[in-house]
């Protein structure tokens, strides 16, 4: 049995119950607090909730009117904020059947304190038919990349009900993410996995382990997109326009989020042709009944097919246009060297003579700096760009400085560094095969140089046999099948069906999209997320 | 504890164990007639679209040795019958849309019974091309059965009842042919006039289709995009009304400046 159900279609299931509740009932209204609505609003369009005989859908913080006769039915999360909203409609006696969903299992005393509430108001215990408890921390934000929003446990917990596996626990001993670790397999420990589902290997790396790809610069359209226009949720605002990026019903972002720009654009220009070529022929064709019939159907089809590709045009065009502006490529080349420690020449940076363009670089520029001290690049070169750079913001220059301290910190203490990995010893020893490579191209066609962190910990674990006793005294393994802690064995990637990685210190597109490829590459699933999705900037704003 | 209880768990008693009131029946609210109308096209509309799976089944078991195109076009024409009901209905509801609720139930009620009437139509062009290609394989065999007769008289000595029973049979076939055709050519009528009605249709289709791959959160957003717009316009129009009132005493002062060297020096 293959890992069949991506994260999309396992929420989807595990939302049904919520909106179909009895079918007897001809159509409902759904109502939802604004930490459901993401869960709904990355999965579903209003249509799919028409399908579901849902015919009006609210935000609880939205202004609503009594609608006499109604069925509402309410997802919310338990938490008391949520349920005095609830508690108010029941007051303001806006609707006539109530069904109640809470999004993960409420505390007794949220429950009691609902009960208290609501049998202070006459007739309202009569109008609840029924309340039920979900499991649904988590936002499916594509079939394999998952957002957490810090509910981490409770997240991990809810992906591995809805995918109906059962999970191998990988994680990385005397780290942060040990605790987290440990409460999760505390709460599998009451589960009894059915035997015939499909094993997944869940890994939690310490985000330590590399801080370089949530900071360097990307080459791929989705990872351009976010830390460039910041993709929220699969939206992405542009001049009070909202752009809907949904892998379900966005064929294009479906299959461009992990390319390279360049590819992206071609991609998106192959998808105007076959489209233009599509209409052209709608057009020329006969005056018969029967094709103009069939023309017809094809319009609302057509419809959509073009304005997919006209806000890919306008998000590409306006990518373009940042892009040139900015260099990005060049900073993604120079990242890229320093990952390398090649040697940079001051003269590949190239400074415009507009100061308001230099000035909105500062970002980049303090990007492409504490790349450098992550990666104990030569200090003369280091402060060669800083002051070629001069970054005016103080934020920033905040950043900056905090970071210097802590690699000094780090250096002299001659700990193991923060930034530095445990891996870092396994990881030096991979030979850089893409080197020389990046000095005769000068684009974002060019090869990622190094393998992420993640990547290179992955081939280690199931790729190299030599490695796997080194990474016996790094990780941990809990295995559900016999609940308790087994041996890492090499040979486990013939034994799991599919792989999912989750940061707890956050997660990002780039790391997301070199995944991709690496899943690719031993034609297994892999499933990546983590509490937050960031871009660089939002990233470092945590370290002023 | 199995996974599947464990996914989602009703918690209805636990919910009620802890509420100290006692319930009372209550007298159920009587739903108004939009929503009662609402409900009777909704029904119609499944009733339509049961119905046509019905065709569906009865037309897949359809063969030449097997005809029930008496039952098809019972069936027919009791779809059509439901959906100009479905068009009353929707109708009187058009006329008594007064707010958002009302609204989204007409547009949900429109948009089944439109793709009912699509799929009727389609329905409809396959049903009266498969009848042609009966046709055209009944015309085939006939005239097989013709050779073949030609065959017989030359070459055999006929039994005369044999050839009589024979003619009656390509009587009843010609006959067969002539009522099938009328049929089909009556099909093609009707849709025909099904397809004045899609042409009108196409524009509600595409706004339709707008609707439906709109994103739940839409409005939300759409909210705190007014929200910030309109913060955005009370800045601006509270500095324009500050830099307003600047002028008016700048002019003020000047007028005053003037009105004192008018007053002091010259009077």
């Amino acid at each position: 049995m293959q890992i069949n159900t991506s994260l999309i279609y396992a929420q989807r299931d595990a939302l049904t119950p919520i909106l179909k509740p009895e079918i007897r009932i001809p159509w409902k209204i759904l109502c939802y607090d604004s930490y459901c609505e993401k869960r709904l609003s990355t999965i579903y369009r209003v249509g799919d909730l028409r399908e579901m005989c849902i015919t009006l859908h609210f935000n609880l913080d939205q202004n609503r009117e009594r609608l006499y006769g109604v069925t509402a039915i309410y997802f919310i999360q338990p938490i008391q904020l949520s349920i005095e909203k609830l508690v108010e409609d029941f007051n303001r006696d806006l609707y006539s059947e109530v069904y109640i969903n809470f999004s993960s299992p409420i505390e007794n005393n949220l429950l009691e304190f609902m009960a208290k509430e609501l049998s202070k108001i006459s007739g309202a215990i009569q109008k609840i038919q029924k309340v039920y408890q979900h499991n649904l921390d988590f936002v499916a934000l594509n079939h394999n990349f998952f957002n957490l929003e810090n509910q981490i446990v409770n997240g991990l917990f809810s992906i591995i009900l809805a995918l109906k596996v059962q999970p191998l626990i990988l994680f990385q001993k005397n780290s942060k993410v040990e605790l987290i670790a440990k409460e999760l397999i505390e709460k599998l420990k009451i589960l009894e996995f059915n035997s015939d589902y499909p094993l997944l290997a869940i890994i939690l790396p310490d985000r330590d382990i590399d801080l370089n790809t949530l900071i360097m610069h990307s080459n791929t359209y989705g990872a351009l997109l976010h830390d460039t226009l910041n993709i929220k949720y699969n939206k992405v605002k542009l001049e009070d326009q909202v752009y809907d990026l949904s892998p379900q019903y966005d064929n294009l972002w479906h299959q461009a989020c992990n390319m390279a720009l360049p590819d992206a654009i071609d991609k998106i220009n192959t998808e105007l042709n076959d489209w233009t070529s599509q209409y052209q022929q709608v057009s020329q064709q006969n005056q018969e009944i029967s094709s103009a019939l069939s023309a017809i159907d094809l319009v609302p089809q057509m419809n959509q097919q073009k304005k997919m590709v006209d806000s890919h045009l306008n998000l590409a065009n306006q990518l373009t246009q940042i892009t040139k502006q900015k260099s990005l490529d060049k900073f993604y080349q120079l990242g890229q060297s320093i990952l390398q420690n090649d040697l940079l020449a001051i003269n590949d940076y190239p400074q415009s003579e507009d100061n308001q363009i230099e000035s909105s670089k500062e970002i980049d520029k303090l990007r492409l700096l504490i790349l450098m001290l992550l990666n104990n690049y030569n200090q003369q070169e280091f402060k060669k760009f800083e002051q070629l750079f001069q970054i005016k913001n103080e934020k920033y220059q905040n950043i900056l400085s905090n970071f210097k301290q802590r690699v000094a910190s780090n250096q002299n203490n001659k700990q193991q560094s923060v930034y530095k990995s445990l891996f870092a010893a396994i990881t030096s020893k991979m030979p850089n095969s893409g080197k020389g490579l990046l000095k005769n191209f000068q684009n974002f066609l060019l090869q990622r140089g190094k393998k992420s962190a993640i990547v290179q910990m992955l081939e280690n674990l199931f790729l190299n046999e030599l490695k796997i006793d080194e990474l016996q005294s790094i990780l941990t393994m809990y295995d559900s099948r016999v609940k308790n802690i087994s041996r890492l064995e090499f040979g486990l990637l013939s034994t799991i069906k599919g792989i999912l990685v989750c940061f707890c210190d956050g997660a990002c597109y780039n790391e997301y999209a070199e995944l991709n490829d690496f899943a690719k590459s031993i034609n297994k699933q892999i499933i990546y997320g983590g509490n937050k999705i960031y871009n660089a900037e939002e990233f470092l704003l945590q370290f002023q | 504890m199995e996974i599947a209880n464990y996914q989602y768990r009703d918690i209805t008693q636990q919910f009620l164990s802890k509420v100290h009131v006692k319930l009372v029946a209550m007298k159920k609210e009587q739903p108004n007639q939009f929503l009662l109308t609402a409900k009777l096209a909704k029904e119609k509309v499944d009733t339509a679209n049961e119905r046509l799976q019905e065709f569906h089944t009865t037309s897949q078991s359809t063969g030449l040795f097997n005809d029930q195109d008496y039952k098809l076009n019972t069936i027919l024409s009791q779809v059509k019958d439901d959906i100009s009901q479905i068009h009353i209905h929707l109708n009187s509801l058009k006329t008594q849309l007064n707010n958002d609720l009302h609204q989204s139930i007409f547009d949900f009620v429109q948009q089944k019974a439109m793709k009912t009437s699509d799929s009727f139509k389609k329905l409809l062009q396959s049903h009266t091309l498969r009848i042609k290609q009966q046709e055209e394989k009944r015309n085939r065999l006939n005239g097989d059965r013709l050779i073949k007769r030609n065959f017989n008289q030359k070459y055999q000595k006929l039994n005369e009842t044999d050839e009589e029973t024979d003619h009656q049979t390509i009587q009843m076939f010609d006959q067969k042919q002539n009522e099938e055709k009328l049929v089909s050519m009556q099909k093609i009528e009707s849709m025909l006039n099904e397809i004045a009605g899609v042409f009108q249709r196409v524009g509600v289709m595409v706004k339709l289709q707008e609707t439906m791959i709109e994103r739940i959160d839409k409005y939300t957003d759409e909210a705190s995009l007014n929200v910030s717009k309109g913060r955005k316009e009370l800045q601006e129009s509270h500095k324009k009304i500050s830099s307003n009132r600047g002028l008016i005493l700048k002019v003020f002062l000047i007028l005053f400046i003037f009105a004192f060297i008018y007053i002091v020096f010259i009077l």
